[in-house]
């Protein structure tokens, strides 16, 4: 039957093309959400250890059911929409904001992830080989590129939703987030250009084997400050979170979503954020080389790697979160214009001298 | 005379900058791996010391109706009425709710019958689940740790 199947398969090769994408882009899905559940708990936990509390452990062994019981409390929730907001306007934003932050994870490797992980069962199911075919990410020659030209749709569409709630507040708590992303996208592009320069490629699967012989931080520390810094700032998290800052300019721009928006409008904050722990994994530490260790079977070492060192920096970001306070706006834009703008021109030129020396002499191509 | 005061050098402003902040991500760091003191009541305790004030309870082999415990309480929070075992012939009968756990009727009891336990919770659904009558005075323990 499986024959048959790819017999038919073969005459139409759109649907093929077709059905790889969906299924990549299926199991990358449901991969992102699991893992932003995995992000707030932890975050809910580790923020609480540092201030020796417990976090959540009544809900469910340990307290893992607790977000499940705040998505049930959210929905029953009622959506309020502002009488003189347009309505469709007002409702459609955070899906937009949402959906383009989904957007992100086709470029991603999850899906080499999620198939790697699924080929452990190859020698029991024969047809999950045919997942192999399934990883779409691998073939974005572009794939640096595209993710930046997703991240820089966010203050389009955040400044459009401060105006439309018809809130002086969120309007201005619309301005200051769109001033902080765009202002934090020059350093942003400069420093993951400098890696680009290192490696010669923009897909990001030829950026983590071109780092074999070496990872990319221990020959560009400061590319790796910069990008950590702003990758932070992109992601609206502290100590730039002004945004969304729970108890200053009460919730910014998002401050008259109610239920079910305002929980996706959540998501999409920490899908980017997880999404940038992920390329700094990518960037700066190699991906998913690591060495096999001996417990684990040999497809799974490589998503094992990259997961460990994504959820080691998402580990690194609450901490941070919970050590740092929180820069105020003009602190902020002085901060990313006069400080960190020059440093990543500087760091760009740093970085093509030292390029041009290893490829001097040969350690890297 | 306005004082000036010297300015900062670079490099103590750079220590500022930058040992501040790591020292700050230390020592939070550090927190996450230390023994901490939150503990998850009611499924567990702490051991309280030995002279932990809890909540009183009166041992009826030992007491002998005196009264005096209900004439030294200063909140007047202990009532003595006649106990129907007939030994002794009166016990107090104590409300938490006004009881503020100083002491003075453990200092004066002459036979040492009342004294404080290590029970701590004061809670109840209704106002006489937190006035202990004659039955319940001389079983808190029990009661508490059923």
């Amino acid at each position: 039957m499986i024959d048959n199947i790819i017999i038919f398969l073969k005459s139409y090769p759109l649907l093929v093309y077709a059905l790889r994408v969906i299924v990549a882009m299926i199991f990358a899905l449901i991969f992102m959400l699991i893992n932003a559940l995995i992000f707030i708990y932890v975050e809910r936990k580790v923020w609480a250890r540092t201030m020796q509390r417990m976090g959540p452990t009544y809900v469910g062994k340990w307290g893992i059911l607790q977000l499940i019981a705040d998505f049930v409390k959210v929905l029953n929730k009622e959506i309020i929409v502002p009488a003189k907001a347009n309505k469709l306007a007002f409702l459609s934003m955070p899906v937009f904001i949402t959906g383009i932050s989904l957007l992100l994870i086709i470029i991603m490797p999850y899906d080499y992830v999620v198939v790697n992980t699924l080929l452990v069962l190859e020698p029991f199911i024969s047809w999950i080989g045919l997942l192999k075919y399934a990883i779409v990410s691998q073939y974005f020659q572009v794939g640096v590129l595209l993710i930046f030209v997703i991240l820089s749709f966010n203050p389009i569409f955040i400044l459009l939703t401060g105006w439309i709630s018809n809130n002086k507040y969120s309007v201005i708590g619309g301005f200051r987030a769109a001033a902080q992303l765009l202002s934090f996208e020059i350093p942003f592009l400069l420093s993951v250009a400098a890696v680009v320069v290192l490696t010669g490629t923009l897909n990001l699967y030829e950026i983590v084997e071109k780092q074999k012989n070496m990872w990319l931080i221990f020959l560009a520390p400061l590319t790796f400050i910069l990008f950590l810094i702003t990758a932070i700032a992109e992601a609206e998290r502290t100590p730039f979170d002004i945004p969304d800052a729970e108890s200053e300019i009460i919730a910014g721009w998002n401050t008259e979503y109610s239920a079910s928006p305002f929980l996706l409008l959540i998501m999409g904050m920490y899908v980017r954020a997880f999404v940038s722990a992920t390329l700094l994994a990518i960037f700066f530490f190699g991906g998913w080389l690591g060495p096999t260790l001996p417990g684990i079977l040999a497809p799974v070492s490589g998503p094992f790697w990259l997961m460990i060192k994504t959820y080691f920096f998402m580990v690194l970001y609450i901490l941070i979160r919970a050590a740092f306070p929180r820069y105020r706006i003009d602190q902020l834009l002085n901060l990313s214009w006069t400080k960190l703008l020059p440093l990543s021109i500087a760091n760009l030129l740093i970085v093509i001298v030292l390029k041009y020396y290893l490829v001097s002499i040969g350690f890297m191509s | 005379m306005i004082e000036v005061y010297p300015k900062q050098t670079i490099r103590e402003k750079l220590k500022k900058r930058i040992l501040g902040p790591l020292i700050a991500f230390f020592t939070v760091t550090k927190y996450v791996f230390i023994k901490r003191p939150t503990i998850e009541y009611p499924t567990k305790t702490i051991i309280f010391p030995e002279r932990f004030r809890g909540v009183l309870e009166v041992d009826d082999e030992l007491c002998i109706g005196c009264g005096i415990c209900a004439k030294v309480c200063p909140n007047t929070c202990i009532f003595m009425v006649p106990y129907e075992k007939g030994k002794p012939a009166m016990i107090p009968e104590i409300d938490l709710q006004h009881c503020m756990y100083c002491g003075l009727c453990v200092d004066y009891c002459p036979p040492q019958a009342i004294y404080h336990t290590h029970v701590v919770s004061i809670v109840g659904f209704k106002r006489e689940d937190l006035y202990l009558d004659q039955k319940k005075v001389t079983r808190v323990q029990e009661l508490e740790y059923k």
